[in-house]
Formats: structure tokens, sequence, C-alpha cells
């Protein structure tokens, strides 16, 4: 791939033969058509379902992405989550992919996680998040907010739910909707920064199941 | 970077000709080449130099919310800096170091035109309190008999939150004061004291003392 500068094809796009060109992030891209690859090697067959696996968590996860890697550009989002995670996702020889849960990251970024917990109010329905107070430190300054993840894996949705800023200890009650209250929840919490530009790692803070 | 004159044409225009933008600053009008990528080199003294900037502005996150706020402002008028902000890092960045950490002794928190009394001592400590003594200079302008002491503080639980410390209510004429210090786990504590005027219109340099509980 090439990028080029020219006052005389600034807008340039589609094809000339094999040469492609188009506008990327504001710089003019030219390449080579690609042709279709379709090995079957087994290395080529475990990242295809890698990618495949870790794109399917992409849909359920839209709003939780976006928050937790924040670009101007949706898409940029999605690349940063592929790449944070296709690590994770372990394919098996029956196809399945299996991953730890537990290491999913809806985020990623230098900002210390926050200190926060959850538990499921059998009485009033609701999730009860509880944040300490975290002492002011340059990565984790006062005003950055938290924030958590509900994620039911089944119904493949998810709610992202705006927490307390870092500096205020406290409890959170949140309803969850009515079509989470028959399925298995995981819950995430990760924090932003105040200009919503910084964010810290995931933390997982368990599985929650309202049946039971 | 070029500046535009006051009586120019184009004084307080801002905005991007060609290649060329323009932007004006307090009410000066600036010029400079236009940059449309931003090239992150990422070496070792860029990324030193944005760690004791991040350490610096963290620190006053929590100068915002109280005295200090004001002597850095009234200290920025007085040195014709853009804003107390501007003034706070300008006196503190070079306190900062590698891997978010400060040297104590170098940290500013308060200038003013006030004078700082003669032989201003940490005379004793405790877990509790802190006693200060100092001479009690003759009255004048710059040092008034009702100036009141103020203590800013440090402590080891939290190393980057300064806090004006509540309770004294020791004058310059009293020659000395004794300082409670609130509860908190063991270690370093830093006190940069200093004194404000009874309307909180003008105030000292401060002087640093350390404590370890």
């Amino acid at each position: 791939m090439g990028i080029f500068k020219s006052p005389l094809f600034s807008k340039l796009r589609k094809s000339v033969g094999n040469i492609t060109m188009y506008e990327l992030d504001g710089v003019q891209v030219v390449r080579a058509k690609t042709w279709k690859n379709d090995r079957q090697s087994p290395a080529q067959l475990t990242q295809r379902a890698r990618m495949k696996a870790v794109k399917k968590l992409t849909h359920s996860l839209a709003d939780a992405i976006h928050t937790g890697f924040p670009a101007n550009n949706h898409s940029v989002s999605i690349n940063r989550f592929v790449s944070q995670n296709i690590g994770l996702m372990n394919p098996d020889e029956n196809g399945q992919t299996v991953y730890d849960i537990s290491l999913l990251q809806l985020s990623s970024g230098e900002l210390l996680p926050p200190a926060v917990t959850v538990v499921f109010d059998r009485e009033k329905r609701n999730l009860i998040f509880t944040q300490e107070r975290q002492p002011l430190h340059p990565l984790s300054p006062d005003n950055d907010r938290v924030y958590g993840i509900v994620w039911a894996k089944e119904e493949e949705e998810s709610q992202v739910f705006p927490l307390r800023q870092r500096c205020e200890p406290g409890t959170t009650p949140v309803q969850l909707p009515t079509d989470y209250q028959n399925c298995s929840l995981e819950v995430f919490a990760f924090t932003v920064s105040a200009n919503g530009k910084k964010t810290s790692r995931t933390i997982w803070l368990g599985s929650i199941k309202p049946t039971q | 970077m070029g500046i535009l004159d006051t009586d120019s044409f184009m004084h307080g225009a801002s905005g991007k000709i060609g290649g060329i933008v323009l932007y004006t600053v307090d009410g000066k009008t600036y010029f400079r080449q236009h940059v449309p990528q931003h090239a992150d080199a990422r070496t070792e003294k860029q990324l030193l130099q944005r760690q004791r900037l991040i350490t610096a502005q963290t620190l006053f996150q929590s100068v915002k919310n109280c005295l200090l706020y004001d002597v850095f402002s009234l200290a920025a008028v007085q040195q014709h800096r853009r804003s107390g902000y501007h003034l706070f890092l300008k006196l503190n960045t070079n306190a900062c170091g590698k891997d978010y950490t400060i040297d104590y002794s170098l940290l500013t928190f308060s200038q003013g035109q006030l004078q700082l009394p003669f032989n201003f001592r940490l005379s004793g400590s405790n877990d509790r309190q802190a006693e200060f003594t100092w001479s009690n200079c003759q009255e004048q302008t710059t040092a008034r008999g009702s100036d009141r002491l103020q203590v800013a503080a440090i402590f080891p639980d939290e190393p980057f939150r300064v806090k004006i410390l509540p309770g004294i209510d020791a004058v310059r004429k009293d020659g000395y004061a004794t300082v409670p210090l609130e509860k908190r786990p063991g270690g370093e504590v830093h006190l940069y004291c200093f004194f404000a005027r009874s309307d909180l219109k003008s105030f000292s340099d401060n002087r640093y003392f350390c404590i370890n509980r």
C-alpha cells in the first residue's frame, strides 16, 4: 500500500486496471487489487475461526466498545477491540471457540482500573455497583467516570451504565432491563477520562444469574 | 511561528488560509504553518516530559479546590502570566520526575509580595501536631501583625493531593503556631507554610518543612 500527495489527484478514488485509489483518514492511498486467498491450511483455518469469534462479539458489545475504545471512527474502535482480544480465542478441532471471559478487554489504556464491585439485589431485581474512593494519581484523576457494562451473552445484548466519578465512593443501583431478568449476565467495568479520550483496562466483576 | 502587529489589518483573525494557520492568544495574533499530520516520535525525552506534565497537572487538580487557586491566580496577574494554572506548571513541573515521582522540597504552592518572617522554624512535631516559631518582625506594609499563617500539606497516603490544613488561628504577631495534623497512615508529611493577609488578597512565598511520623 502506498501513500501519495498530489494536488491534481487529491480526490481520486476507485480503480484503474489493477490499481485502486482511495482516501483513508485524510491521506490518499494507492494499492494493488487483492486476489482471493482461500487456502485451507490449519493455521489459516484457526485464524479465521478466531476472527469469526471475536467479530461476533463486536455486535453484542458495540456500545461498550465505542465507549472503551474512543475514536472518531467506529471501525477504528472495532479494530482496536479485535486486536486486543483475538489472542484470547482458542478454537478447538470441532470449530468451537472457547475463551476466558474474565480476560476479555472492552477497553484498553494507561489509566488505572476502577475499584468497584457488584452484587445482585434479588428483592429489587437490580444490580448494585459499589465504588471505593481511589487516591489521586496521575493515572487515576478524580474526575474519571466509571462505567459498568452488563452483557447478556446468550441474548447477545449489552448495556453500558455510567456510574460515579472515581473520587466519589458509594453505591449505584442499576435497574436491569426486563429481558435480562432470565439470562446469565457478565459484568465488567472500566474508567474513561473526563474528556472521553483516555481509558483504563477492563476488569471483570463476575457472572450473575438472576434466576438462581 | 510569527506574530502580527496590532496595527495589521489581520490582527485578531483566526482560522486557516491555505497552509497558514492564524490564531489569537491573550490579544496577540500568531501565524504558523499548518501541520497536516502529527508525528508522535515517543522518544524517551518526550515521554519523560509528558509524565512530568501529567504529574504537575494532577497536583493542580487538588489546588483548584482550595485557597491555593486564589494564590496562583493573583500571582499570575502580578507576574503577567496567562493564568494561575500556567504559573503553577511553570513553577512545579521541574519538581516532577520519571515514573510520576516528585521532589517535594522543590514544589512551590505560594508566591506573593508579603514577607516571610525571620527565623521561621519547625520547633517540634508529633503524630497529632506540628509547632512552628518565628521572629516577630516590625510592622510594615509587607508584614502586618494580622497576617494569618496558612499551611498546605501533602500526606503519604495521598501523595498527589495538596490540602490547606484547617483550624490554624495563628497570626504573624503571635510568633508561634501549633498546627493540628490529620490522623493518617505514617510516613513523610510535607508542609508548605505561608502567610496570607486577612482579606486574602496578598500572600507570601512558602517555606517547606518535612515531618516523618
